[in-house]
């Protein structure tokens, strides 16, 4: 390879020859450069005094969001489309209503197995055959369950989209469901169960939601060995009748495709289908789990995994945009206060981060990172000591200034693809906000103060927060156990001593 | 959003077989500056963005004993400031500039640093890239190096050391390649060579390796391009000219005698695993191509046929994948199965080893042929949507094969490949006695 390489090299420059010396072509300096260094002296750079100033930027070139069609098919279907021509590529999510909040009590983890097994293959073909069917035409067909939403999904190149939608179409009308296929989604999940309460991060990931929201809240609920095993695969069955129906589905589509596309391909193949799912089911109000600090033991661990959490704001709520502002700050990228603290200026993680998430109805506030075992309880400190600051002084207006200009000037790489405009609508659609919101963004965001951003802080960064570390008991607890009572629990939520 | 010339579909005469086939093509300018830094300009003006890419062409392919880690953990240093930027503000001046991407990585043949920023802030990107490229050694400290040795052994243990079969990795390159080889210790290195790494390391490294003249940088988007040239030959045209500087051979690496056996005890791994793997042809050298395609005939979920066999039908393994892991020096074979609990190893490593003698002395079969041709050309059309895809694709193509739109080249080699010369590649490389075999059982201290 080395032989070869230095070959193409040469091979390279020479037929790269006119073009080598264009316009852009090195000017000449008086420094050091007539001759050719020996590598591994240090070369002189030039002083030259332009550097030391952050160029002026050019002309900011406006950028709208690039627009959405919407229509309704024949069966009631709401089809939100955004066309985009450069790649001969459709990209396609019918969405449903349901998902795990549905799950009945002791047989969690249901909507995830039933809908998994959807696009496991058709009446008509097997798993087999039905993936070899997919990889001849280079296309995918895959289905999940989320906790109140759940979709069957296709991605496929222009030219094979009728043969592609024929297997949709089978996907969504006419599953599989077989028995022998359940039988193996079963297994297959037992044992990665097993993996996923053997690392931390499988951990943290199971136990965090059943913390924050409590035990019985649809984000908050665990699966487990026994839920699994006492699904049965007429239950699946059962279900896909109950939600997979026409009546309020949302069909997201992206790529090289038009409206009449999507009513004469799609509408054809669909066009008898009929049917209403249940209601959806109500998430009520999360309910924390009484206790403040959790701590799950990985013995050995060189690391712990850290959150600190507390219920947030909405999504929908009227200071959304100071919340962000306040996130960014805090905790949300590389330059957040956290990260600069915790990796930057302390060395105890590769990152750390905190900052808002949202459910449908509700919001969490979480902030954490996988910290150097032997420094957790520090980090916990610095953590909460951040958290403190932010409520009770001012952020510099050069931090807000910074968030303000990257929160607006970034908009188009949010909006640079056809899969990105769509999903922008899409999480609109899901939290209930009008299709035009982006629109009053950007003097939203120019108009926060740095007293709107305390008084996000003083509002919705609480006082009353939950902790849990999964991490080596024999490093991290003792130390732990300095900052209050420390409540002990398995890989399943449950309390140990 | 129209088409502009940035991703056109154009027919392709030079495939006979495949003459219908329409390939993405990659519009680009290549110079070089008198000081032998690359310039490659894509221009794409469909959406204010502009990315910017350089790679220094040194990796940890470039390490020498007991120097493991140092690339990746020099990556690090070339963000923590230059003189006329200041200290650690890299990441804070691209947020306010509306960038959307910031980051750099590093593998065995190269080390890059990229942002995606508002076309309008081209300049301060170009501002940055040229400050760490020429002033970084002025702001070099003990603290701030202190700081990222730590950061990159935090690293370490986040995404190998606190993981299930983070061990096995280390196992598999030490079974692979000896002592005093670049990838033996893979590029995040070994924690004592990384705490016995020292700011001299620093100097050194930066000296040999980051010169104009070893580097290429990839301006993609929206752009004028007499304003781009103009502006790059402002922030980099009056750097010095060196040498560029010479890769050490590295003698390739084989195997006789195999397999060759090893056993790791994971204590975060619940489930046993088997790793098989050979050395390889290395990138775009003759039968790496050949082996992508036949590890998707070994190894894809639903089609591959170890995955029919071993998961499907006979419920033995959790999970098997399969795959070619392309590097300059060479590359490695892989087959990986993760075993249900109650599997018989034996059974599974005989079904695997005579699946992997099957395909070194019969050819796949057409319609496997076929498949695994239209996953890699289907691949190249979505995953060169983005615009940092492009260029990191532009890049890749220059530093192998000296070409930045190499699309077409590349993909030639999955078309022509055909299933006889598969297996002869098979037979060539993936023999028993060249391979390895590094079993994880779950257990074990940390």
């Amino acid at each position: 390879m080395k032989k070869l390489l230095s070959l193409l090299l040469v091979a390279a420059a020479a037929a790269c020859a006119p073009a080598a010396k264009p316009s852009g072509a090195a000017k000449p300096v008086a420094t050091a450069t007539a001759k050719v260094a020996a590598a591994a002296t240090p070369v002189p750079f030039p002083e030259e005094p332009f550097r030391k100033q952050q160029p002026a930027p050019g002309a900011i070139k406006s950028f709208a969001q690039p627009p959405l069609t919407r229509f309704t098919l024949a069966n009631g279907i709401q089809v939100f489309l955004v066309e985009s021509h450069e790649l001969p590529t459709v990209s396609m999510q019918l969405v449903f209503d349901g998902g795990s909040a549905a799950d009945p009590k002791g047989k969690e983890g249901l909507a995830t197995m039933c809908m998994g097994l959807v696009s496991d293959g058709t009446e008509k073909l097997d798993k087999i055959a039905f993936s070899e069917a997919l990889a001849d035409l280079a296309s995918s067909i895959g289905s999940y369950a989320g906790v109140d939403e759940q979709a069957v999904t296709l991605a496929s190149l222009t030219k094979n989209l009728d043969p592609t939608l024929d297997l949709f179409a089978d996907t969504v009308l006419r599953p599989g469901m077989r028995a022998d296929e359940f039988d193996r989604t079963v297994k297959r999940r037992l044992e990665s169960l097993k993996q996923i309460k053997a690392s931390p991060a499988g951990i943290a990931g199971r136990v965090g939601g059943a913390i924050a929201y409590g035990d019985a809240h649809a984000y908050g609920r665990i699966w487990t060995e026994e839920s699994t095993k006492a699904i049965k695969v007429s239950e699946c069955k059962e279900y896909l009748k109950s939600w997979l129906q026409p009546a309020n589905a949302r069909l997201y589509v992206v790529g090289d495709v038009t409206k009449k596309d999507i009513e004469e391909k799609f509408g054809k193949r669909f066009a008898s289908w009929k049917g209403k799912p249940k209601r959806p089911p109500q998430i009520g109000a999360p309910k924390p789990r009484s206790g403040k600090i959790f701590f799950v033991d990985v013995p050995g661990a060189p690391q712990s995994v850290v959150r600190v959490m507390h219920l947030g704001p909405k999504r929908q709520a009227e200071d959304f945009v100071e919340n962000s502002l306040l996130a960014s700050i805090l905790g949300g990228g590389f330059a957040s206060r956290i990260n600069m603290n915790i990796r930057e200026a302390k060395g105890w993680a590769y990152g750390a981060y905190g900052g808002f998430s949202y459910g449908r109805d509700f919001g969490l506030f979480s902030a954490g990172g996988s910290i150097r075992a032997d420094a957790t309880v520090d980090a916990i400190k610095e953590i909460l000591g951040e958290i403190k600051k932010i409520k009770t002084e001012e952020v510099t207006v050069g931090e807000l200034q910074r968030e303000q200009d990257g929160a607006i000037l970034s908009l188009p790489a949010q909006w640079a693809t056809g899969g990105q405009v769509l999903q922008s609508y899409k999480s609109l659609v899901y939290y209930g906000l009008p299709l035009d919101w982006w629109s009053g963004y950007v003097p939203k965001v120019k108009a926060v103060t740095v007293g709107d951003v305390k008084a996000a802080a003083e509002a919705h960064l609480e006082d009353d927060y939950q902790i849990l570390v999964v991490g080596d008991a024999a490093t991290v607890l003792p130390k732990l156990s300095e900052l209050g009572p420390v409540t002990r629990l398995d890989a399943d939520a449950k309390q140990v001593k | 959003m129209k088409l502009a010339h940035a991703l056109a579909f154009v027919a392709l005469a030079a495939s006979p077989a495949f003459a219908a086939q329409s390939d993405p093509t990659l519009p680009n300018e290549k110079y070089v500056l008198e000081n032998g830094l690359e310039v490659i300009l894509h221009q794409d003006r469909r959406v204010p963005l502009v990315a910017v890419s350089v790679w220094y062409h040194v990796g940890s392919g470039d390490e020498t004993p007991g120097k493991s880690g140092f690339a990746h953990l020099f990556e690090h240093m070339m963000f923590q400031g230059s003189v006329h930027t200041g200290e650690d503000v890299h990441f804070e001046l691209l947020r306010k500039a509306g960038a959307s991407t910031v980051n750099g990585s590093t593998n065995p043949d190269r080390t890059n640093y990229f942002e995606v920023v508002p076309s309008h802030q081209l300049e301060t990107a170009l501002w940055l890239e040229s400050d760490r490229m020429g002033y970084m050694l002025p702001l070099l400290n003990d603290k701030s190096f202190a700081n990222q040795r730590d950061v990159v052994r935090n690293e370490r243990r986040q995404n190998y050391d606190n993981v299930p079969y983070g061990k096995e990795r280390f196992s598999v390159n030490e079974a692979l390649y000896p002592e005093g080889h670049p990838y033996r210790y893979l590029t995040i290195g070994r924690h004592e060579d990384l705490q016995n790494a020292a700011t001299s390391d620093v100097r050194a490294f930066f000296s040999t390796w980051y010169v104009p003249a070893n580097a290429t940088i990839v301006i993609g988007g929206d752009f004028d391009t007499e304003e781009a040239k103009k502006l790059v030959r402002k922030w980099f045209g009056s750097f010095p000219k060196t040498a560029k500087p010479a890769h050490r051979d590295v003698p390739t690496p084989a195997l006789t005698g195999g397999p060759k056996k090893t056993t790791v005890e994971d204590p975060f791994a619940k489930l046993r695993r088997l790793h098989w793997a050979w050395h390889s042809p290395a990138s775009f050298e003759a039968g790496d191509a050949e082996l992508d395609l036949l590890a998707s005939t070994l190894g894809n979920a639903g089609t591959g046929r170890l995955y029919k066999i071993l998961v499907h039908e006979k419920q033995l393994a959790q999970s098997v994948s399969a795959y070619q892991a392309s590097s300059g020096i060479s590359s490695s074979f892989h087959v990986v199965v993760d075993l249900k609990s109650d599997a018989d190893q034996a059974e599974v490593e005989r079904i695997l080893d005579e699946e992997i003698a099957k395909v070194t002395k019969e050819p796949i079969t057409d319609r496997e042929l076929k498949r695994a041709v239209t996953q890699y050309e289907s691949g190249y059309v979505w995953g060169l949507e983005a615009l940092l895809s492009r260029v990191e694709t532009l890049q890749l193509y220059n530093h192998h094969l000296a070409k930045p739109d190499a699309v077409t080249t590349d993909l030639d080699r999955y078309r022509q490949a055909t299933a006889a010369g598969i297996r002869d590649v098979a037979a060539a490389w993936l023999g028993k006695e060249k391979r390895i075999e590094v079993t994880t059982i779950p257990g074990g201290g940390k």
